[in-house]
């Protein structure tokens, strides 16, 4: 098994590394049992470690910095909401132990979390024979949390004191991913052009409602069980305070279905939003609901168009990069056009609910 | 010379996920080469007929900006671009013209939106061919 010692080899001295850091943390003697790295996650390297904490082992998960760092605010922010959020309870989410925000022994920011070890977040495995009897129940799981999270107050979660409050979420979540689009499009993109323009006309008014929005709700953040429960729900590096409908349309984009009558590969659409209002207490104004679900769609294709820079002049060269910057690029601009053109046909993307 | 290189790009994608990918140790070195995989896949589909494409919209995008009347105000600047030919058939050159292109596109749909229910129409019928045109066959996961 040479990629089982190749891979010990290189990864060996940062998990020694990451053992001392914590030994000095708990104040007690850590050594390393094993580190893995974790698939995924353009944002951040996530490695798997088992500790040795004083003879016990400990389980945890460590997310640094890549080489091409995101600004100081963004990593302290999303630490800061896993505790605010683990505090209350609201939505299940791994304990948060240590953020280090010097680059320090192991080079590079980091934090470091509890292993939620039940659970895992494969979208694909969710088609597995086993899981089919457990779907719906999974489904309700992820949009009755949702719909809790979006029913408490940000004061009761306590996030109002480290995020900024915008007076006007959609004018603000539009106008910041039409900036990302403007400082990162390679090539330009007609649809990406349209959805800003139908955006900024169908403005929709002030929230009345303002919630933690978590920013990446979707199938492939959260981890489940065989039971169909949820136990974590992860990669929070986008929350922000904002309208809850913005998590519920985001979990909706077809671009995370295998079919265009399901909601994230779980049940139908109607049914997911019917979840989430019984749980919110929150009557969905639709027109509302209609423009988050163009935003969604647009957000996600800034996110692609800034994937494809950060692989193009980026250091990483990760190929999850490529991919969102390209064939996922091409799926989202699709479903814009769908959705927003009077000749859209529907055939393989759900219309506006 | 290897007459297609499409074909032997796709052949290669293949070999990765069919017999280096089973024998990686880790889910993140697993990963990583499926996802290549994909994108050689992507590549190949790309490289067959980048330069096709390209130039396929560039000659719409000319059909669509002789339609643009005069009331535009960038009528100038399209009719000066109807006459341009890419500097040559290299990829870098037709990618120069085509996204010139399309920056007259945007802007020109921005203003048929309001003034030109024709114009409007014909460049939705535009882009529907043009996402059409570039779209991927990749497997839906």
């Amino acid at each position: 098994m040479t990629n089982d010692v190749n891979t010990a080899d290189r990864l060996q001295p940062l998990g020694e590394l990451l053992a001392a850091y914590m030994s000095r943390h708990w104040q007690q003697p850590c050594t390393l049992q094993q580190i893995l790295q974790i698939p995924g996650g353009a944002s951040r390297e996530t490695y798997l470690v088992h500790l040795v904490k004083a003879g016990d082992p400990v389980g945890v998960v460590m997310r640094r910095d890549p080489p091409s760092s995101l600004i100081d605010t963004e990593r302290t922010l999303e630490y800061q909401t896993y505790q605010a959020v683990h505090r209350h309870g609201v939505v299940p989410v791994p304990e948060p132990i240590v953020l280090e925000t010097q680059p320090g022994d192991l080079q590079r920011p980091f934090s470091v979390m509890s292993l939620v070890s039940d659970g895992q977040a494969s979208p694909t495995a969710m088609d597995e024979p086993a899981m089919q009897g457990v779907l719906e129940k999974l489904g309700h799981n992820k949009w009755r949390l949702l719909g809790q999270l979006g029913k408490t107050p940000i004061s009761t979660l306590g996030v109002d004191a480290f995020m900024p409050i915008p007076d006007h979420p959609a004018a603000h979540e539009l106008a910041y991913w039409q900036g990302v689009i403007e400082q990162d499009l390679l090539h330009p993109n007609p649809i990406a052009a349209t959805a800003y323009r139908w955006l900024e006309k169908n403005l929709p008014p002030p929230s009345p409602h303002l919630a933690l929005v978590h920013g990446d709700y979707r199938t492939g953040n959260y981890l489940y069980n065989p039971q169909g429960e949820i136990t974590a729900v992860l990669d929070w590096e986008m929350a922000h305070i904002g309208d809850p409908l913005e998590d519920l349309a985001w979990s909706l984009d077809p671009l995370w279905s295998n079919s265009p009558e399901l909601a994230g590969r779980l049940l139908p659409r109607a049914r997911a939003l019917e979840i989430w209002q019984e749980a919110s207490g929150i009557t969905i104004d639709r027109t509302a609901f209609r423009w988050w679900q163009v935003f969604a769609s647009f957000k996600a294709l800034a996110i692609w168009i800034s994937s494809a820079e950060d692989f193009v002049n980026g250091d990483t060269k990760e190929p999850i990069l490529a991919m969102a910057g390209w064939p996922m690029m091409d799926r989202q601009s699709r479903i814009l056009l769908e959705r927003l053109s009077p000749h859209g046909t529907h055939t393989h993307i759900p219309p506006l609910i | 010379m290897i007459p297609n290189p499409a074909q032997n790009l796709a052949d290669l994608a293949a070999r990765l996920a069919s017999r280096i990918l089973p024998e990686l140790a880790t889910p993140h070195s697993q990963a990583d080469v499926a996802l290549i995989s994909e994108l050689l896949i992507t590549l190949s589909q790309e490289f067959e007929s980048a330069i096709e494409k390209r130039m396929q919209d560039i000659n719409d995008m000319k059909a669509l900006f002789a339609g643009a009347t005069d009331n535009w105000p960038g009528a100038g600047a399209v009719a000066a671009y109807r006459e341009k030919v890419p500097k040559s058939l290299l990829l870098e050159d037709v990618n120069q013209l085509h996204a010139e292109g399309l920056g007259y596109l945007i802007k020109l749909h921005a203003w048929a939106e309001e003034a030109d229910e024709d114009l409007h129409r014909d460049i939705w019928h535009f882009l529907h061919t043009y996402y059409e045109r570039h779209q991927f066959a990749l497997p839906t996961r």
